[in-house]
């Protein structure tokens, strides 16, 4: 189980990569953050449960010689994987730890975010006179009023 | 495990309750304070077992006989109960599902919290 613990963390680790940059940018756009970052959850533990796979075969009760036989590399380089010592157990463990925090900490700054931006958008819309004329999100930081060279 | 899975799921149930009662809304507090006082409970549940994770055998079986260790969340009398061959029998076998146990609770957590971000995206 704490191998299987390694291997769902690469797996997890892989689709939080591959979706990473798209996430990014839609966190830098500021709209449809919470379905980009379900996606990105969706993916990373898809990708987790295919590299625990020969471990669930095994569980199941195929044969060691199956389940380590090179194919399974297929599933993330589960048979290279499980070659490391014995600390990959407790790799194993703070590497899903460590990425469950790190995906709910995301999920709580996009709370923040999104409740930034909603605040900024309901004074823009309101008719704050230092926000009326900006286009996005990212540009409606309240303008600081400098008087020294205007006049 | 299953001493941290006992321990974190004391909080989680409190937050449970707490979110159920605000008919399905879970505040920002919540949403940090929960997980954080999961993994400190669930810590300090599993605190005499530490010493034998980090090496020191000679004084985890010191703490493991010593009935006060209790104070950590019933550590000595769980352990005495599952040292029982009917228990220590059934753990060996059911192991993996103490683990499921913690990723059910995580991963409810993040649903909790996912579920806050989409009512604030709307």
């Amino acid at each position: 189980m704490a191998h299987a613990a390694l291997h769902f963390a690469a797996g997890m680790a892989v689709g939080m990569a591959v979706q990473g940059p798209l996430l990014r940018r839609t966190w830098n756009r500021g709209r449809e953050l919470a379905p980009a970052i379900l996606r990105w959850l969706c993916l990373s533990w898809l990708m987790g449960t295919w590299g625990i796979i020969p471990s669930l075969l095994h569980y199941a009760g195929l044969p060691d010689a199956f389940c380590n036989g090179w194919w399974m590399n297929l599933f993330l380089f589960h048979p290279l994987i499980n070659r490391w010592g014995p600390h990959a157990t407790i790799i194993g463990a703070v590497a899903l730890v460590g990425s469950f925090v790190f995906q709910y900490a995301l999920i709580l700054a996009a709370i923040l975010k999104t409740r930034k931006d909603n605040r900024r958008e309901s004074v823009r819309s309101s008719g704050h006179p230092s926000l009326q004329k900006c286009s996005g999100p990212e540009e409606c930081a309240p303008v600081s009023r400098d008087h020294s060279g205007s006049g | 495990m299953n001493h941290f899975l006992w321990g974190a799921s004391i909080p989680f149930l409190v937050g449970a309750i707490l979110y159920a009662l605000r008919r399905g809304r879970a505040s920002l507090l919540l949403l940090i304070l929960m997980p954080l006082t999961m993994v400190f409970m669930g810590t300090w549940a599993v605190a005499p077992d530490i010493p034998r994770m980090l090496g020191f055998h000679a004084f985890y079986n010191q703490l493991a006989q010593d009935p006060r260790i209790n104070i950590f969340l019933w550590h000595y009398s769980i352990d005495q109960l599952e040292t029982s061959p009917a228990w220590y029998a059934f753990l060996e076998r059911e192991s993996s599902w103490f683990a499921a146990g913690i990723v059910f609770e995580a991963t409810a957590l993040m649903g909790v919290a996912l579920r806050e971000l989409f009512r604030e995206s709307k």
